[in-house]
């Protein structure tokens, strides 16, 4: 089976979201403001008679690029219930792109902030040019209603205050299911754009498929703070929640200063799923301690780990620590977000692994396209109903990857005779740093355009936290003063700031093979060494503390996890407490300032002092 | 009691609607400002010396020309310095007390307001605010009657905050409890029904009156104790913030240590921490920490010579069992089941009747009282 029996379409959906029964229901929360279905359904409507004034019709394409997060929720929901397909551009995209793929796309309008339409001049030669303004939260709405007081009048030329006049419109009955519901480019160069090109058929069976797998109801609350401009973040979020009725949260964007705010949402917002991606499960596992009751709430059910692979040990250590699972989820824009999926259930559920697929078939080939047996790597092609159209106006792209309705995913996979997938490596040239694709051509080919550079070669090498960093190495022309600030900022200029290198190495060369083909093994061992000329271990803190805390609490090390505490280990009492110090001074040959003795109330909290302090000496 | 019938009225009528009525940011700092109101008119005193060391103990962190180990100790010595003098048995001799009287809840926030300042200098705080550090020290469920909750733990409350049913029901039964403990248990049959019992069998049997006099004094202290504790949780729930337990079943502990773990948890938990884990690692002297940090938790009560050796007598409680006890990493001899529960009943006996005991000199205005109760107990 390559699709789930039966979904809703657009059509129905939006009708039954009308329906009194959801009138006060919450679509999407903010920290600030709430989104009702009602609200939903009247702005669809209204944004139908708006299109109809336009003559636009079913399939016609619309650039929407909008910073403000409820304006572009919105506004794709209302461009996929009245049939149009939403080009989503992510504002932070630089003009030269954003140029190309206006120019590319030939959409039938446009969406979007003042901002673009100032950068992008072009964007104003659409007939529908609109320009966005977001609405502002009233105050004193108590009062005004109080006092009978109305709405002072508003901007009438802007979006979305010109929809107050329009009476409702009303929504197709039927969208054919072949209909693009909406186009993301992924990253890449300006000669190879690739836009995803969605179905609704693609769009509405997945969502089928995603609230069977993650158990979806009208009582379930979403929380992603994801990015919008990307699948997971507005398809695995408002989307899927407006799929079955459910609530999206969206508190606040990301910062490593309100991982606390953020897991104490998991409480305050009764959420039942977490959709995150594995860079900040590794910053909560980090910089959260005291916080391992987060989950340990009567709604939560579990994580959805997205977008990048999820290290094995970062998965046993978070589950382990918050005593919560996490469903690790596979998939590519190119599969509107999922396929394989390890969890939620035992029979699907191995960590290290992404599981099983649902409702798609999967196959493992090798180089002359000839399916391996189980336990050999070759790549993972993926066949289903939510496999795209292919690439917009980019034929060659699309052949390259779809042939005869299998997506190569460009991921290398090994199947277990028991059918569990795992992911051991990559064909295609992509890095996936904290969640975002990058193509490391795109960063070279803006290199290479600086009037000093000669040459230039962009690659990841992996990294803790993020999966993998961005590290680009420039050979610099003759009695040029480049330095490395220089051409950071020089990328920033042309660049998404994701897409930015972390590092970026000057070479005199850079070492190429008998074909002329820079050696990225040689270059990457060079970067290597004079990275980690800076970083040192030689203690195993780990083991220390473990045998420290093993002896003063006469408890087995295999008993023991760095998350520990006076709680959890029977015998940590005030006195063995000391007799824990003492035996972890004398191991590491020094001894701690009062202030640090009292903060040692965890095994792990004991392991990061003594590093502190072995490394301060 | 008077006092918590209005707290308790003034909770339930001012405070909870306006916890839940108001838009989402005023909730909290309203509860404050209603709480400073309540506190004025009750008592001017008690809300202008909580403002006042509130005020220092949070501005002198922010004096850049103070190095941080001075912020925190001068911190600490005005919290300290104002709850001593009226704390002291010194001003009660000036005749202070009777005429301006001690402010209330001092006990409670000054314990907060050190364990804020050392938190503060061990940089372990969230990032926060004055008017968080406010919220947090007035609010009337917990400001007068205790527990000594901690400040990581109300500010992550605040924020997790949410209307809930279950909770707010929950908050209700606790205070109908709590209140229930106070008036029927501790009211009406310790105090009146056991009391009368006690005069009537003074005359022949004056030992078995002075146990039983003895053993009702702590069971009532106890029973009121933890029936306040009730009442704060309870109404705390019902503004939303979930205050940690207080009392665990003292005394079914089977020995003083363990004891100490579920009798006023808040305070003696402050008191490891604050006192016993910096004496310790100061001085590596497991007794002489275990010493004061009971010496301590004995004055929090009352800067009393009583006071101060009852608190002894806890810490040596303490000190014996630590002599005796079983090693912890000692294997169990095989012994029957039957053994090992009699002797963890005898080790609850002995530890109620010792906590019992140590209460005479706190009970007794003199030590000459002390003294004529413990012949009667014990030399017929």
């Amino acid at each position: 089976m390559t699709e789930p029996t039966s979904y809703l379409d657009a059509g129905t959906l939006f009708k039954r979201l009308a329906t009194p029964a959801y009138a006060t229901a919450s679509f999407v929360e903010t920290s600030g403001q709430r989104i009702t279905y009602a609200q939903l359904s009247e702005r669809i409507r209204k944004a139908s008679a708006l299109f109809g004034q336009y003559g636009l019709t079913e399939g016609d394409r619309i650039v929407v690029s909008i910073a403000d997060e409820k304006e572009t929720i919105l506004t794709f929901l209302s461009l996929l219930a009245n049939g149009l397909t939403a080009i989503l551009l992510d504002p932070d995209t630089k003009t030269s792109r954003a140029e190309s793929i206006l120019q590319m796309a030939e959409p039938k309008g446009v969406i979007a902030d003042g901002v673009f339409f100032e950068q992008v001049p072009a964007a104003k030669a659409y007939s529908m040019a609109l320009s966005v303004k977001p609405e502002q939260p009233q105050k004193g709405q108590l009062f005004r209603k109080l006092l009978g007081k109305t709405a002072s009048a508003t901007d009438t030329t802007t979006y979305p205050a010109l929809l107050q006049s329009l009476s409702a419109g009303t929504l197709p009955n039927q969208i054919a299911p072949e209909t693009v519901a909406y186009i993301l480019f992924t990253s890449g160069t300006t000669s190879d754009m690739k836009g995803v090109q969605i179905t609704h058929q693609g769009l509405f069976s997945h969502l089928q498929t995603l609230s069977q797998v993650y158990g979806l109801t009208s009582e379930s609350r979403l929380l992603n703070n994801l990015l919008l401009y990307h699948a997971d973040g507005i398809i695995q979020g408002p989307v899927l929640a407006a799929y079955q009725a459910s609530v999206c949260v969206r508190p606040f964007a990301f910062e490593i200063n309100r991982i606390g705010e953020l897991l104490d949402a998991i409480y305050k917002y009764r959420i039942t799923h977490f959709i995150a991606v594995p860079t900040m499960l590794a910053l909560i596992q980090r910089f959260a301690d005291g916080y391992e009751d987060s989950f340990q709430t009567s709604d939560f059910q579990f994580i959805i780990s997205v977008s990048s692979h999820l290290e094995e040990p970062l998965w046993r250590a978070f589950s382990e620590r918050y005593g919560v699972r996490i469903v690790n989820v596979y998939g590519l824009t190119e599969t509107v977000a999922g396929g394989l999926f390890s969890g939620p259930s035992d029979d699907s559920y191995r960590i290290g692994t992404v599981g099983k697929p649902v409702d798609m078939v999967a196959r493992i080939v090798d180089e002359t396209g000839q399916e391996v047996p189980d336990g050999e790597a070759g790549e993972l092609l993926l066949c289903g109903a939510n496999v795209m159209k292919g690439y917009l106006h980019n034929e060659s792209a699309t052949t390259a990857v779809l042939q005869q309705s299998w997506l190569h995913t460009g991921d290398i996979a090994i199947r277990s005779t028991d059918g569990f997938y795992r992911i051991t490596g990559r064909l295609k040239n992509i890095i996936v740093s904290g969640g975002v694709n990058i193509h490391p051509e795109e960063v070279t080919e803006i290199l290479n355009t600086h009037p000093d550079v000669v040459e230039s070669v962009s690659f990841g090498i992996s990294d803790d936290v993020f999966g993998e960093r961005l590290i680009s190495c420039v050979v610099p022309k003759p009695g040029s003063h480049l330095s490395e600030l220089a051409l950071t900022a020089f990328c920033r200029e042309y660049l998404e700031e994701r897409k930015i290198p972390t590092a970026i190495f000057l070479f005199d060369d850079l070492p190429k093979g008998l074909s002329g083909k820079v050696q990225l093994n040689l270059i990457r061992d060079r970067v290597r060494q004079l990275d980690n000329s800076t970083t040192s271990t030689s203690l195993d803190y780990t083991k220390l503390v473990m045998e420290a805390a093993s002896q003063a609490f006469k408890v087995p090390v295999s008993d023991l996890k760095p998350t520990d505490t006076s709680r959890t280990i029977a015998g940590w009492d005030s006195m063995a407490h000391l007799d824990f110090v003492i035996r972890l001074e004398k191991a590491l040959g020094l001894e701690f300032e009062t202030a640090e003795i009292m903060v040692m109330n965890s095994l792990q909290n004991a392991e990061s002092i003594a590093r502190q302090k072995t490394s301060s000496r | 009691m008077n006092e918590l019938n209005w707290i308790i009225a003034f909770s339930v009528v001012g405070l909870t609607p306006m916890a839940w009525l108001l838009p989402g940011r005023w909730q909290l700092p309203t509860v404050s400002v209603l709480t400073a109101g309540f506190m004025l008119v009750a008592s001017p005193l008690s809300a202008l010396s909580l403002l006042l060391t509130a005020s220092l103990s949070y501005g002198l962190f922010r004096l850049k020309s103070l190095t941080p180990a001075w912020r925190v100790v001068l911190s600490i010595s005005q919290s300290v310095l104002v709850w001593i003098i009226f704390k002291s048995e010194w001003p009660m001799h000036q005749g202070w007390q009777t005429t301006v009287g001690v402010p209330l809840g001092l006990s409670y926030y000054t314990f907060r307001q050190i364990h804020y300042a050392i938190e503060r200098y061990k940089q372990t705080l969230p990032v926060h605010d004055f008017a968080d550090y406010l919220t947090y020290l007035f609010f009337l469920p917990t400001l007068l009657i205790g527990p000594i909750n901690r400040f990581p733990d109300f500010y992550r409350d605040s924020r997790r905050r949410r209307w809930d049913a279950v909770l707010f029901s929950t908050g209700l039964e606790r205070i109908l409890y709590g209140y229930a403990k106070i008036v029927l248990i501790g009211n009406m049959l310790l105090t009146n029904k056991l009391a009368h019992i006690i005069y009537t069998l003074q005359p022949n049997h004056p030992s078995l009156a002075s146990y039983l006099s003895l053993i009702r004094f702590a069971t009532n202290a106890y029973i009121q104790f933890a029936g306040f504790s009730d009442v704060a949780i309870g109404l705390s729930l019902l503004i939303g913030i979930r205050v940690p337990e207080n009392f665990e079943s003292p005394f079914l502990a089977s020995n003083l240590n363990e004891f100490w773990k579920r009798y006023h948890i808040s305070l003696s938990s402050w008191c490891r921490d604050y006192v016993f884990t910096p004496l310790l690692s100061l001085t590596r002297q497991p007794v002489l920490a275990t010493l004061g940090a009971m010496l301590v938790l004995g004055l929090w009560h009352e800067w009393s010579s009583q006071y101060l050796v009852w608190g002894a007598l806890q810490g040596l409680g303490v000190l014996i069992w630590h002599r005796f006890k079983r090693p912890s990493g000692e294997a169990k001899t095989a012994q029957p089941a039957w053994h090992s529960n009699v002797m963890h009943g005898l080790g609850v006996l002995i530890t109620f009747h010792y906590f019992c005991l140590t209460c005479l000199v706190i009970q007794k205005n003199n030590w000459q009282a002390v003294g004529q109760t413990l012949t009667q107990l014990f030399a017929r």
